[in-house]
């Protein structure tokens, strides 16, 4: 029997093969039909298709990236943070309860730090104090596991380092991070999943090109001529206070444009290409396969939480859009510690590759 | 040197760091809910204030492309002191209006109850009577823009009255810096990185002493 949540599965997958009939003649040509029936090559080639779009909409319309992005694909990329480096890796019992806790912490950190019952100062101090702690103790947990090799010893040089700084200059650590986290899903990626070295050169490449030149400052002009400027109320400049502080007028409003394309991409990296780089080498995944791969990995309840989060934040940033963005964007701070941390734990551990142990019987 | 060993030197390290962390965290006097509590006030961004919507600048590249650049102004937040009195309003009185009945000078803003601010940012109006800027009342609240005078032509509202400390460009905001508020965050890490190593020295005791009964 059909159950109501399989009803709008079957009626977009039965538009999804309609789409693909039509695309039929298009999709037998070889170079098309290999680039996308190969994963090696269908990856890349979404990411690039994907890092294309936001670099236009970086460029024309900075402010709505910046304010839709986190509002629509937040939640489902912070689960999917949790799938791909938690469940699917099966870790152990108590790395699991360890990075829960610390999730824990310092989400409580920054609840505490919105509702004014503790200073922004003090919650930002305690959030890296124990956040240097998780990056320090996933390095060190990773080499330990793993052997001390080159690739253990970087990665604990690495988070000495990130932990350093968040200690010593926590606000240019904070703006690093922001901007950082970014590119540490690129990373994510490259190191931990890709398939197909050669062919993930492309999008990198893109996303390296795209990233230049909005820093650069040689198309602000466009921006500023020919672009949106203000999206929800929010204007460039203002974003630009928050997101690149200290950088000079024309240069902070660059770097802004920058950070909403890696914003995007970041996104595509983690809802695109990861999901399909962490599934079954060949085909394409149905909708209901897609599905019931995320129901086995997130369990009902997790995926209806997800859900549940999904629609409240974008409900809540229907009627208030900024402020719903800026709590958001506050509360979920301790992913992109948590990512770190995990990056460095799998690098330490099995150095450059596909994170061990992977589950086969998990993939979609 | 055993695992514990290094986890303990490492974590010292981020110890001796936090012993100079800096405290000068918030990232200027930004804020992004209007009206709600903020706490990146004052001189150095580190006391409580109310978050007030306001105008600000940024000087970009003109719109010819060239070497020329131009203003520009955008709806921003900036935490501002409690109790703080709105700044002198309107900035310089209004130029005379060039047709008409012309404008008469614009009254200078008047103070703040408060302090006075650093001065308003706001832009004379061109022609016409730019009245200056009502007195802030309690927490900077912007001052009246000046009025279009009868004469003017191009006047702009002042957008006067916002209450200093104000950075018009983040890029021209100091950083404060200081040794404060270290010590507890360093215990707390040494509390914790000494617990890591205590529950780890405990589990590697465990280990050898059940690989010594198996040898048994």
């Amino acid at each position: 029997m059909m159950t109501a949540a399989a009803l709008p599965i079957a009626a977009l997958e039965r538009v999804r093969r309609a789409g693909l009939r039509t695309l039929a003649p298009v999709l037998r040509v070889p170079v098309v039909r290999r680039s996308l029936v190969e994963r090696a090559s269908r990856v890349p080639a979404l990411l690039t298709a994907h890092a294309a779009a936001a670099f236009a909409v970086a460029l024309l319309a900075p402010s709505l990236s910046l304010v839709l992005a986190p509002l629509v694909l937040g939640v489902p990329h912070v689960a999917a943070d949790v799938r791909h480096l938690v469940i699917r890796r099966r870790l152990p019992r108590a790395a699991v309860i360890a990075l829960a806790v610390s999730a824990a912490a310092l989400l409580s950190l920054r609840l505490l730090a919105e509702t004014h019952a503790v200073s922004e100062a003090w919650a930002i101090r305690s959030e890296h104090a124990l956040a240097s702690v998780c990056v320090l103790a996933g390095a060190f947990v990773g080499a330990r596991a793993g052997g001390w090799r080159w690739t253990a010893w970087g990665a604990l040089a690495a988070a000495l380092v990130v932990g350093v700084l968040a200690l010593a200059v926590p606000r240019e650590l904070r703006i690093g991070l922001v901007q950082g986290h970014n590119l540490v899903a690129v990373a994510i990626w490259l190191l931990l999943f890709r398939r197909g070295a050669r062919r993930a050169l492309v999008p990198v490449a893109v996303i390296v090109l795209g990233a230049g030149l909005l820093a650069s400052g040689a198309l602000l002009g466009v921006t500023l001529r020919h672009g949106v400027l203000s999206v929800f109320g929010l204007h460039l400049g203002a974003a630009a206070d928050l997101i690149a502080p200290g950088a000079g007028d024309a240069r902070g409003l660059a770097l802004t444009t920058m950070f909403a394309f890696l914003q995007a991409v970041h996104y595509a990296v983690w809802l695109i290409a990861i999901p399909q780089d962490d599934g079954r080498p060949r085909g394409r995944p149905s909708l209901p396969m897609t599905c019931r791969a995320l129901v086995r990995d997130l369990s009902p309840a997790g995926l209806a939480v997800t859900v549940a989060l999904m629609v409240a934040v974008a409900a809540s940033g229907i009627v208030m859009p900024l402020r719903t963005r800026a709590i958001f964007l506050s509360l979920v701070t301790f992913h992109a510690w948590l990512e770190l941390a995990l990056l460095l734990f799998f690098v330490a551990r099995d150095g450059f590759g596909r994170p061990k142990p992977s589950d086969p019987q998990a993939t979609p | 040197m055993g695992s514990s060993c290094r986890l303990i030197v490492a974590a010292a390290v981020l110890v001796a760091a936090a012993g100079v962390a800096r405290a000068d965290i918030a990232p200027g006097d930004v804020c992004t809910a209007p009206g709600q509590p903020c706490q990146t006030a004052g001189p150095t961004f580190n006391q409580p204030g109310t978050c007030v919507a306001t105008t600000c600048t940024r000087v970009v590249p003109g719109a010819g492309g060239g070497a020329g650049t131009m203003t520009m102004e955008y709806a921003c937040n900036r935490c501002l002191l409690q109790g703080m009195g709105g700044a002198a309003g309107g900035g310089a009185a209004g130029a005379g209006g060039s047709a008409g009945q012309g404008g008469a000078a614009g009254a200078a803003g008047a103070g703040g109850a408060g302090h006075a601010g650093a001065g308003g940012a706001g832009h004379a109006g061109a022609a016409g009577s730019g009245a200056g800027g009502a007195a802030g009342t309690s927490v900077g609240a912007a001052g009246a823009g000046g009025h279009l005078g009868p004469g003017g032509s191009t006047g702009k509202a002042g957008a006067g009255g916002s209450a200093a400390p104000r950075c018009e460009s983040p890029g021209a905001c100091s950083l404060s810096s200081g040794g404060t508020g270290a010590a507890p965050t360093s215990f707390g890490v040494l509390a914790v990185v000494l617990g890591i190593s205590f529950v780890s020295r405990r589990r590697r005791r465990n280990r050898e002493g059940d690989a010594r009964a198996r040898r048994r």
